[in-house]
């Protein structure tokens, strides 16, 4: 595998990574905005009006029958949120022109796609059109409502808020519907202007091999933005958690709890600690034979998922299972008294275990081009050209001190529970 | 002696892998690849579905959830000692999952692990050890992974389509059973179900990566039992070409409408017709409600339809049909339009260039499927229980004509065939 880094402008940053084993070429470019609801809601506006549409493909019906055409392309946006920022991501993956059945340059006709939707929205005159951007909020609307429909994912949305709530600059990843209902084209015009003029960008490529041609995509698309000032992605600072958890229960007509127990967590992406926390997260939540799959689901039966979301962009945990109502006292004790046990430390045989996971773990990544260019663009935003590699050596260097370390830093500061109020028809 | 391989390599991709029966009965199917880890499936022909059956001239009636739960209780080890523990002591990643037809357990590791993980896998899949304390256990877990499938909005979408479609057929209950019928199980009924189906030549190891064919035959020689085969058949019941429900509508706590869609096929016997079929009718589905349909822009750029569209048709072993997942304030509107689609459709045909599109992102999806060791295994698998070569592919879908796929679409459509399963809101 090889990685070519290149400063593009000021500001915009190229990383080409290149493996004959891959079958498929992937480019994402991604834009660094700002903080707050706002910034959210234009983020996942943008990303969603440009992915349906341009001035050369003005429907979703013609853009999507070009990427049919160029063997299934896949053009996916996501409103993606680190830290407090909110980052548009346009990724193309597509099969390498090696499997073009009919000579058709997969890869231009992709690179192509992705140069014009960010580059070329369709417009009346200056601003968005009315009826595209109307249509992307009902949509946007629809997506944020959504949420309620993954019991799971609901509850972590509103734990994650609650332990959020201090924070002014903290806005959910797509905003919220009020905030879209209010926003206007000419706000989202000015976004989007301002974005393409002043938004660090990073463009990622992984793909079999490098014929130049995503050099020049670059190039190309450097001369259109022009050079910025360079920026990363901003952390909230750290605020200790209560003395005595907050307790929030909300009632929702499902047959299951959700049992939410929101940490805070004093670590920051950059400082050195990321092969510690890996172990940690491994050893306390991320596999069947982590300390909270063994204790809560196996030992005692409580419940059929326990595990963890940590956000260390965030400074925030959250530990969360589904649970009867009646188990879910005794499935909190247990969740609260394994996070004190980790904190006395480890044994050797988990440590080695979880090196041997996460090995494991960086070879899948080195295997797909989505993973690898996954994995260099999370530590891009935060300037780290650390390589799978690095970071295996560093594994290695860790010991149950350094994992005992980094468990002590996270605290239950809050208990919010989405209480099942309907009859278990299972 | 050299293993008697069969090659099957695609004319097209230039893409190939092997098979091999093994003295046990069991097949291997394996695929060789340049990535930095590799992939076991070892599979076994019995799921949620196969509940009733007759083994060695007796009938049996056992409880609903009976193969999920030995998928459970299968990663516990003789001494009491749990699977995943020997699996994670070399970073391999572990899991399992039971369909209504089948239950497979599958690892991923490095190439350098690989030996040791699929001893793991094939000790504990053939060293069952249940007692009653640990099923017991078990049974709380289920009980709540149930209560969680329950609650979700998307599954219970799909399984009222499954019971407005299906009458006798068991792909209308959660492969899971239920909260009563778990509480039949014992571990005699556990004993008894692993050794009438967990027969080796009820099975097929599926291996892809950076491994030697010849290593995996020996370890196969080296851990699978050989056992006295017993005839074993399942019982499955006929079904009318009609629908059993026409429509189901039922309230959970959702955003908006959730929708299913589905036409049911039962002329499912000629085999043959059916490999050319399924392939025929998921182009078409795709053509007229996938997400380059104008169908579906339309839809979603009028409000109509929000979010994506699942649409395919469907063939597993006994049971076929063609479905549209989607959300939509109006679902009714939108039945009303797949309807009148599907109509039209079958007056005029449809534009053969548009079907040609559709065949190219069909032939794209497969070799996205290939592109890594997990997902090459996963390709495979699905060949298999199809009973399907999958190197002929390619070949089978560059031969498909937009004509056919619309007579196979005549032939199953009917007003008595159609299900339609609506999630709405509490509110509404």
């Amino acid at each position: 595998m090889k990685i070519n880094k290149k400063k593009i402008k000021e500001g915009i940053d190229l990383t080409v990574i290149t493996d004959p084993k891959f079958k498929t070429d992937v480019v994402s470019v991604s834009f660094l905005t700002g903080e707050g609801t706002e910034a959210a809601v234009c983020s996942s506006l943008t990303a969603g009006v440009l992915s349906r549409s341009s001035a050369r493909y003005p429907s979703l019906l013609e853009l999507n029958r070009t990427l049919d055409l160029l063997y299934d392309a896949q053009l996916t946006t996501d409103a993606a949120r680190r830290g407090l920022t909110h980052i548009p991501v346009f990724t193309i993956r597509s099969l390498n022109n090696r499997y073009s059945l009919d000579k058709t340059d997969i890869r231009g006709g992709c690179l192509d796609v992705l140069y014009n939707i960010i580059t070329d929205p369709a417009t009346n005159g200056d601003n968005f059109r009315s009826k595209i951007l109307n249509s992307e909020k009902v949509q946007l609307t629809e997506a944020i409502n959504a949420i309620r429909n993954n019991r799971s994912g609901y509850a972590l949305r509103r734990c994650t808020g609650e332990l959020m709530k201090d924070e002014e600059r903290f806005a959910p990843r797509l905003g919220d519907v009020e905030t879209v209902a209010q926003t206007r084209k000419g706000e989202l015009n000015r976004f989007y202007k301002n974005m393409m003029k002043n938004a660090p960008v990073r463009i990622i490529s992984s793909s079999a091999d490098d014929d130049g041609r995503i050099n020049e995509f670059a190039e190309k698309l450097g001369e259109t933005l022009g050079g910025r000032k360079d920026g990363s992605v901003s952390e909230p600072e750290f605020r200790a958690a209560q003395k005595k958890p907050e307790r929030v229960v909300e009632e929702f007509p499902v047959s299951q709890d959700v049992l939410c127990l929101g940490c805070t967590y004093d670590c920051s992406a950059g400082d050195g600690n990321s092969a510690a926390r890996a172990l940690f997260h491994e050893i306390f939540f991320q596999n069947p034979t982590s300390r909270l799959f063994v204790n809560v689901r196996e030992k005692l039966s409580l419940c059929y998922y326990c595990s963890a979301a940590p956000m260390s962009d965030l400074k925030k945990m959250i530990i969360y299972a589904g649970v009867d109502g009646k188990n879910a006292e005794k499935a909190e004790d247990e969740i609260r008294k394994q996070l004190e046990l980790i904190k006395k430390g480890v044994t050797e045989e988990e440590l080695q275990r979880g090196r041997q996971a996460i090995k494991n773990d960086l070879l899948s990544i080195c295997d797909s081009p989505s993973r690898i260019a996954g994995w260099y663009a999370s530590r891009e935003l935060y300037g780290s050209d650390e390589t799978p590699a690095e970071f295996e050596a560093k594994l290695g260097l860790i010991t149950p001190d350094d994992i005992a370390r980094v468990a002590s830093s996270v605290d239950l500061s809050l208990v919010y529970t989405l209480k099942g109020t309907a009859e278990n028809e299972a | 002696m050299k293993p008697d391989v069969k090659e099957h390599k695609d004319k097209i991709t230039k893409e190939s892998y092997f098979t091999y029966h093994h003295k046990s009965g069991a097949d291997l199917i394996f695929s060789q690849n340049g990535y930095s880890t590799s992939a076991a499936i070892y599979t076994c022909k019995y799921g949620g579905s196969d509940v009733s059956f007759l083994y060695g001239g007796k009938r049996y009636d056992t409880p609903r959830g009976i193969a999920h739960f030995l998928e459970h209780k299968l990663f516990e080890t003789e001494d009491g000692g749990d699977a995943f523990d020997l699996f994670s002591d070399i970073g391999a990643d572990a899991n399992a999952f039971t369909s209504h037809r089948e239950t497979s357990f599958t690892f991923t590791s490095s190439n350098d692990g690989f030996y040791k993980a699929l001893r793991i896998l094939l000790g504990f899949v053939h060293t069952p050890h249940f007692t009653k304390e640990s099923v017991e256990k078990e049974r709380g877990i289920i009980a709540e992974e149930l209560r969680m499938y329950d609650d979700s909005p998307d599954n219970r979408c799909y399984y009222e389509l499954m019971k407005c479609l299906y009458k006798f057929n068991n792909v209308r209950y959660d492969v899971g059973g239920t909260a009563d019928s778990i509480k039949e199980i014992t571990p005699q009924l556990l004993y008894f179900c692993h050794n009438v189906f967990y027969d080796p030549s009820n099975m097929a190891l599926i291996v892809s990566g950076g491994v030697d064919i010849k290593k995996v035959i020996e370890i196969m020689d080296e851990m699978i039992p050989q056992k006295k085969h017993i005839k074993t058949d399942v019982i499955r019941s006929g079904e009318p070409k009609r629908v059993n429900i026409k429509i189901s509508d039922i309230k959970m706590e959702v955003s908006s409408p959730l929708f299913g869609f589905g036409i049911k096929d039962t002329d499912t016997e000629d085999r043959e017709r059916m490999r050319k079929k399924s392939v025929a009718l998921s182009i078409l589905s795709n053509l007229l409600f996938g997400e380059s349909s104008a169908f579906y822009c339309e839809a979603y750029e009028n409000g109509l339809l929000s979010g994506d569209v699942d649409a395919g048709y469907y063939f597993s072993g006994d049971h076929a049909y063609l479905s549209v997942f989607g959300e939509s304030k109006k679902p009714y509107t939108v039945r009303k339009r797949i309807k009148g689609i599907i109509e039209k459709t079958i007056a005029e045909g449809v534009d053969k260039k548009e079907f040609e599109r559709c065949k190219r992102v069909f032939y794209a999806n497969f070799v996205y499927s290939l592109q890594n060791s997990q997902s090459a295994a996963y390709s495979l698998l699905s060949f298999y229980h199809s009973n399907d070569d999958m190197s002929k592919y390619p070949t089978l879908l560059s031969g498909i004509g937009a004509d056919f796929a619309v007579e196979c679409l005549k032939e199953i459509y009917g007003d008595d065939r159609i299900g339609f399963s609506v999630v709405g809101p509490v509110s509404q």
